[in-house]
């Protein structure tokens, strides 16, 4: 096992210099825009037609001088970026002045994390088995239509999938809510139960139909159709194994291997556009948050959210890396 | 003697066109995609004929249902009181013009890195898949909001452009480099570097044409991408709002002025579905493109 | 050896082969071919590549899947003192009832038939369910194969590898016992041993050959290797383009050879002590998708007479036991 053990520290030391070099390159790019994010974050409050005291405004602004690490030389201000990324402290919003970001984001998370674990889970095995199943009964008309709607909802973003849904759903035959309440979880009773399944029902659904639907579907389909003509799904044919048995031990198992490796490819583009969808249906999460902040133009909470989509999607990625040598006995045993 | 290289590589362009005529006789999928294509880049490039009138606001009565009176109410009016067909058509020839832009930037920088790195290899090979791979690991649309955020006032086509290119051009540089290493392994790149060919000369000759089929497969999907991507934006907000392209018709229509609350479905209705048939066009030709150069995927059918 | 027995296994006039895709046509790999295959006995089948050898075997044991397609013909079984056809039974009945128990099969590619995440034992319990039903119990089920493989000289450690940490040789030796734990009265090896250097090549083909014996079951042995016929088989049957051209005892095979085919192989095959190169046949095996007219082998053939373009010979029973398909033999059909 030590093997794996020395697998596992180099995994970890790669996802922390993943982390530091990609919070590295966010940094650069910043601050190669030829824009000031301070004066333009404050141009964009004052114009929003609210009043600040100036002396707050004064502070605000050394505040934020202070976050974006403008001040001081330009050592000192890559190490302090650095430090509040890692230490996830991005000061106080400004939409919601003087709340700070961490904790506007702690109340946003909750709704975005359980979307996507939920939609994403249920995607993946949903499409796999349809993929394995139209695999099997390849040129029957069910597998052939699945086929010809998989082709229509891959290539799409699931925001833009959500846009044909809102249109169905919401105009043509209302039963969800086209925005969303604001549900605020102060007890658990059955109305913010239902609330809670009636926002999150459109989102889902485009995540998961598209999903599940497109990409799943279309490799899994793939991979089982090459399964199925591998030599050793054909000794298994000759031993007289039957096939309930060759399904699951056979072509299951070793779709699970790449279509995990998958899963955390594709983290990154999961993420991303669940955010969007989220903000698209006013969703109670890190997407509504996202918006708002960008129409106020509060960039400490945008660059917030980014990093912690940055952390989300490398935390998740290794989380897989670690599950997959459990998986796969090759890689486990050398 | 440059004359003479001119001719030479002006008469490989036909060549490049041959596949794609023989792919119109084979293919049901890049049939398909073209044939939904085509209307689509006739609807865009209408646009051309534009009355000057079109961006004027309330020149038309407001939310006008579409009616065949004229080409101008064919698909009604905004509630901004613009002809949503002449609206619509620029829309498609905005996307389009940004998509390409990117495309062309993106997707080449990727080939350029993707080639060097993988031919090269070694340090230089390390550093540079290192980099795209950090890249990589930022999601893209936040990164996207994070810049264009900053960049609101001054977004134009071409910084849009160059704004969604740094977030996708490491894909083709990886997919390329992969190519690039497996084409080096085979015999005849050692054979051609030992018969004292130059490098640049071994590249074009030997690696390219290998290249030119997932070129062309980046390039379509990096179209997809930066559509996808305008859109993303324009739902947020964020995209160049006062002009039209597909994402920013979504965004006035839908969240700006609630078209749906107030039934003004012909204002929402075009260019959702016109990016939804793209995208399906694209993709179709995508992978066509590839079942032809990918001989084993054409079984799976 | 004894040839007064009914056979184990009757193959009478098999016709099959491969549906070239888009129905342009049809690859006959195996035409008319009839032989037999007694208890307690080792045959060799041998033949150049593309001679039809593997396709026979496979069609053999049953295992018909597109695109290869069985045309005409039976193949009868010896089982517990009935008869069982395999040609008219579906692809169920032939696993219930044939599959392992009575024939088996030992696959060409060893390397890769494994399950890649399966245990070894795994894939004998696997077999054992299938096989014997549910009430055997994982444990009782790991002994009776470990001293199972003790027997064949396997160690035990190896039921709890997976694929990729065995060796080839080992792997081979994996599929061998694999192939032989339900006890079947014949065993299909097909090319067991290409891909292994020449010394486990030998050590593989002992190894079965000697668990064979001591089952007291049959062997069909597919080879393009002579050499290897000459060490191991009792009888040989040599293929040219889909037909059966020789049958007999090997020794006689070896030391006359009758069909102008075994004759050229025979002659191609270098010897100890050759000063230069051997001349090997002229010419290219034909085209099976259409062959050509009459004998299939007298484009090439030295002795090539005019009826041999015009009439397929059918094998002749020169001395008992020693059939033979050409032309120059008719006539000298043993009286018994």
């Amino acid at each position: 096992m030590t093997s794996f053990l020395r697998y596992l520290v180099i995994r970890v030391f790669y996802f922390f210099l993943t982390i530091f070099t990609a919070f590295s390159i966010t940094y650069l790019l910043l601050r190669l825009m030829p824009v000031n994010a301070v004066e333009n974050a404050i141009a964009q409050i004052t114009a929003q037609g609210q009043v600040y005291d100036p002396q707050a405004l004064i502070t605000l602004r050394r505040q934020l001088y202070e976050l974006f690490g403008l001040t001081g030389s330009p050592t000192d201000q890559y190490l302090r970026f650095l430090r509040s990324v890692f230490s996830l402290d991005f000061g106080p919003s400004i939409m919601a002045f003087p709340t700070p970001v961490m904790e506007l984001i702690h109340r946003a998370l909750p709704w975005t994390i359980g979307l996507l674990l939920f939609s994403v889970i249920i995607s993946w095995v949903v499409g796999n088995i349809l993929g394995i199943l139209s695999a099997i009964r390849e040129g029957s008309w069910v597998s052939r239509i699945l086929q010809g709607v998989a082709v229509t909802l891959h290539p799409l973003p699931y925001y833009v999938f959500a846009l044909a849904l809102i249109f169905l759903f919401a105009y043509l035959i209302p039963l969800f809510p086209l925005t969303g309440s604001s549900v605020y979880i102060e007890r658990i009773s059955i109305d913010v139960i239902i609330g809670i399944i009636r926002n999150a029902t459109l989102p889902a659904l485009s995540i998961i139909i598209v999903s599940a639907l497109g990409w799943w579907f279309l490799s899994s389909r793939t991979l089982t159709i090459r399964i199925l003509g591998e030599d050793y799904v054909e000794y298994a044919i000759l031993r007289g194994i039957p096939w309930r048995r060759i399904y699951r031990d056979y072509i299951s198992r070793n779709i699970m291997m790449p279509q995990i490796t998958a899963l955390g490819l594709a983290l990154g583009t999961v993420f991303s556009g669940a955010v969007i969808t989220e903000a698209l249906f006013a969703y109670p999460g890190l997407g509504i948050l996202l918006f708002r902040a960008v129409s106020t133009g509060d960039f400490s909470t945008a660059l917030g959210i980014v990093s912690l989509s940055i952390y989300g999607v490398a935390i998740g990625t290794l989380i897989l890396d670690i599950i997959y040598p459990l998986i796969d006995p090759r890689v486990r045993h050398r | 003697m440059r004359v003479v290289r001119i001719y030479r590589r002006a008469i490989r362009w036909p060549l490049l066109l041959k596949p794609v005529f023989s792919m119109t006789k084979e293919s049901v999928k890049f049939k398909a995609g073209v044939v939904m294509l085509v209307p689509i880049l006739i609807l865009g490039l209408l646009s051309i004929f534009s009355p000057v009138y079109y961006k004027s606001w309330y020149f038309f009565p407001k939310d006008l249902q579409p009616s065949l009176s004229s080409v101008d109410l064919f698909l009604g009016t905004t509630s901004n009181g613009r002809s949503v067909f002449w609206a619509t058509s620029n829309a498609i020839l905005n996307s389009l013009v940004i998509a390409i832009l990117t495309t062309l930037i993106a997707s080449h920088l990727g080939l350029f890195i993707g080639i060097i790195a993988g031919y090269r290899g070694g340090l230089i090979d390390r550093t540079l898949m290192f980099i795209t791979d950090s890249f990589v690991v930022i999601p893209s649309l936040p990164l996207l909001i994070i810049l264009s955020m900053l960049l609101k006032e001054y977004l134009t086509l071409p910084l849009l452009s160059i704004l969604i290119s740094i977030t996708s051009w490491p894909w083709p540089a990886r997919q390329v480099r992969a190519i690039v290493v497996s084409l080096r392994e085979r015999e005849y790149i050692p054979i051609a570097m030992l018969s004292g060919l130059s490098h640049a000369k071994i590249v074009f000759k030997e690696i390219m044409p290998h290249l030119i089929g997932w070129h062309l497969i980046n390039a379509t999907n990096t179209v997809l991408y930066a559509i996808g991507s305008e859109v993303g934006l324009s739902i947020l907000g964020l995209s160049i709002l006062s002009e039209d392209t597909l994402g920013t018709m979504i965004y006035w229509s839908i969240l700006g002025y609630g078209a749906l609350f107030r039934g003004i479905w012909w204002w929402a209705a075009p260019p959702i579905i016109i990016t939804i048939i793209i995208f399906t066009a694209l993709y179709l030709i995508s992978t066509s493109i590839a079942e032809k150069i990918e001989p084993k995927l054409r079984w799976i059918r | 050896m004894s040839t007064k027995e009914e056979p184990l296994v009757m193959v009478r006039n098999i016709i099959g082969g491969y549906v070239v895709s888009g129905s342009r046509g049809f690859l006959e790999a195996v035409s008319r071919v009839t032989l037999d295959i007694h208890s307690n006995e080792i045959i060799g089948i041998a033949g150049e590549s593309g001679c039809g050898k593997s396709t026979l075997v496979k069609i053999m044991y049953g295992f018909i899947r597109k695109p290869l397609v069985l045309t005409s013909g039976k193949i009868y079984v010896k089982k517990d003192g009935d008869l069982l056809e395999i040609a008219s039974m579906d692809e169920d009945e032939r696993r219930k009832k044939i599959w392992w128990r009575v024939l088996s099969y030992i696959p060409q590619n060893s390397m890769s038939v494994l399950n890649p995440v399966k245990r070894i034992k795994d894939h004998f319990i696997e077999i054992l369910k299938a096989q014997g039903g549910n009430y055997i119990t994982n444990k009782d089920a790991i002994e009776a194969i470990a001293s199972y493989m003790e027997e064949i000289g396997l160690p035990r450690e190896v039921l709890y590898a997976y694929p990729h940490q065995l060796s080839g040789g080992m792997r081979q030796r994996v599929v061998t016992s694999m192939a032989l734990i339900m006890r079947p009265r014949v065993v299909l090896a097909d090319e067991p041993t290409t891909g292994l250097d020449v010394v486990v090549q030998r050590g593989i083909i002992q190894n079965i050959v000697e668990s064979i014996r001591r089952l007291g079951s049959s062997l069909v042995l597919v080879s393009h290797d002579i050499g290897l016929h000459a060490m191991m088989t009792d009888r040989m049957a040599i293929m040219y383009a889909g037909k059966i051209v020789e049958v007999g005892r090997t020794i006689d095979i070896l030391r006359k050879p009758l069909h102008p085919y075994t004759q050229a192989l025979l002659e191609s095959l270098p010897r100890l002590g050759d000063k230069k190169p051997r001349e090997g046949l002229r010419g290219m095996p034909p085209n099976l998708l259409s062959p050509p007219p009459g004998c299939r082998f007298h484009p090439r053939c030295p002795f090539a007479m005019d009826i041999c373009k015009k009439v397929e010979p059918g094998l002749v029973e020169t001395e008992p036991g020693r059939l033979v398909s050409c032309h120059i033999y008719r006539g000298e059909e043993h009286r018994r």
